[in-house]
């Protein structure tokens, strides 16, 4: 077993896939870290947290969650999570949507 | 919020649409939902604790996102003291700042505090380097510095604080209270137990 309570191998498949994906790449240099802070799954589906700082970029700090077929490895679903800088909300972002956009 | 909740709460954003949730509508997230807790059970937060990044700062009211994804209005009172590498008032908190504060929760979410660290750690370390004015400290997170401040004291042994540090060696393990720079590797040192 490894972190997470996952077997080395769903963790490569989840964190892999997620990491090699395009909003990844293009949110990279605003994480806090390249360790995710949280993995799980959820029935067919794996979920990866990272923490973003927004350094430099002029953004809030917030998370990106990625949901990752656990079948196929596809990525199913990335969004960034932001706290409005007043607090009273979270901005969604769909960052699969803004990939597309590119 | 549980592990449980929270795990929730972000897979259940990852898998629908985007937009903007309002703070009223995040359920357990809300901070009136946490001060509503009566007794603290084992896992749960504690309604007199809150922890976070200081995302702004609006006269005496600051917004801090905790780690768990807790939004918190942390009012500041003529009463509140803070602690930032020594006693210090708040016009030295800033945007970006870390902070673990003590007080009350209000009906209405906002959390009225008594006392407030700001950057602190509380770290054990092995000293890897020393220098006149840094040390070089070996932690299990990666080489954190250590900079020398004119408040930096050392405990050797449960003694009296003192300002004589030549008896650090390098090797020597301690523990080390201090100020984070925040988002850096860098603190600045406040009391070495060696």
């Amino acid at each position: 077993m490894a972190a997470w309570g996952l077997s080395t191998e769903e963790l490569r498949t989840i964190v892999g896939c997620a990491k090699r994906s395009e909003p990844y790449r293009r949110l990279r240099r605003e994480l806090v870290s390249v360790c995710p802070a949280d993995v799980w799954v959820e029935e067919g589906l794996g979920f990866v947290q990272f923490e973003v700082d927004g350094q430099g970029v002029d953004r809030s700090p917030g998370w990106i969650v990625f949901a990752v077929a656990r079948a196929d490895g596809a990525v199913a679903a990335a969004k960034a999570i932001r706290p409005e800088p007043s607090g009273d909300g979270l901005v969604v972002e769909d960052l699969l949507e803004a990939s597309l956009r590119r | 919020m549980t592990e449980i909740d929270r795990r929730q709460f972000l897979a259940r954003t990852a898998l629908g649409s985007a937009g903007v949730i309002a703070a009223t509508g995040l359920g357990p997230l809300a901070a009136e939902a946490v001060a509503a807790h009566g007794d603290v059970a084992p896992g749960e937060r504690d309604p007199n604790f809150a922890e976070g990044k200081i995302l702004s700062i609006d006269g005496t009211t600051l917004v801090v996102s905790s780690s768990d994804l807790l939004l918190q209005r942390i009012q500041v009172t003529s009463g509140t003291t803070f602690w930032k590498l020594h006693e210090t008032t708040f016009d030295d908190v800033r945007v970006d700042d870390r902070l673990y504060a003590r007080g009350v929760p209000t009906d209405d979410g906002t959390f009225l505090a008594e006392r407030i660290w700001v950057n602190i750690v509380n770290l054990h370390v092995a000293l890897a380097g020393i220098g006149a004015d840094r040390l070089q400290l070996d932690h299990p997170g990666g080489r954190l510095v250590g900079h020398v401040v004119p408040d930096t004291v050392a405990v050797y042994s449960l003694g009296p604080p003192t300002r004589d540090l030549s008896r650090l060696r390098p090797g020597m393990h301690a523990q080390v209270v201090g100020a984070w720079h925040p988002d850096t590797d860098e603190i600045d040192l406040a009391t070495i137990y060696a």
